[in-house]
């Protein structure tokens, strides 16, 4: 089943591509549901894909274990699995559902990255987005830190 | 437009979420971030709107689980 487009256009890694790009870009991924506490990516491990939030909260933890420190909730619309998409290396975290239930859209990153470089112009935009996403969630790794440190002394 | 939220619980130990969505949240409003429901007490542009995003921060509080008919979602 597709994902609809009202869907897919709230994902940040969409942002400024028309409605057929998107859904050229979805239709290399498919889509997973997890339910509660279920471990989509496990820290340390290989893999390449990237992972879009349809529905539900996930959670971005460490330590390897689902129930290690929590560095943030991510929801609808959000990716994640970039890091490891972008340099080969073993994933960061570890991502949980936390949620009920969660749906996901998981992309191969070699069939990403090939797209984008076929694609110029959607893999610019593409590249654009992560590096947009990413410091989006260094401002909100900063700001929490910065709120819990406040609060604290 | 999307809004692209940052929630932010100070004093907590909880780190907040990161949540696309297509509504301005608002202050009053009831959300549930992972097991934990917080009320929203402020919000505020984090960045300039770029495209169809709007980049907002929201300052939330742990309150108790509300019922049904006053969530927002």
């Amino acid at each position: 089943m597709t994902t609809p487009i009202d869907v897919l256009r709230t994902a940040d890694l969409f942002a400024g591509l028309s409605i057929e790009q998107i859904q050229a870009l979805a239709d290399l991924g498919e889509k997973r549901t997890y339910q509660r506490d279920d471990i989509i990516v496990r820290e340390e491990e290989a893999g390449d894909e990237f992972f879009i939030v349809l529905s539900g909260q996930v959670k971005v933890g460490c330590l390897g274990a689902a129930d290690g420190p929590t560095l943030v909730l991510l929801g609808a619309g959000q990716g994640f699995g970039e890091i490891s998409m972008l340099d080969s290396g073993p994933r960061s975290a570890t991502i949980s559902c936390v949620s009920e239930s969660a749906e996901v859209l998981i992309i191969h990153g070699k069939l990403l990255l090939d797209y984008c470089d076929r694609e110029n112009l959607v893999g610019y935009r593409v590249m654009y987005n992560l590096a947009r996403d990413l410091a989006f969630k260094l401002r909100h790794r900063n700001i929490s830190l910065q709120q819990r440190e406040e609060c604290q002394s | 437009m999307i809004y692209k939220v940052s929630y932010v619980i100070p004093g907590h130990a909880h780190p907040g979420a990161i949540v696309n969505q297509t509504y301005m949240p608002y202050v009053g409003e009831k959300v549930r971030l992972g097991d934990v429901w917080c009320e929203i007490m402020e919000t505020k542009d984090l960045l300039p709107p770029h495209g169809e995003f709007a980049y907002i921060h929201v300052t939330c509080r742990v309150i108790p689980a509300p019922e049904p008919e006053t969530i927002s979602q």
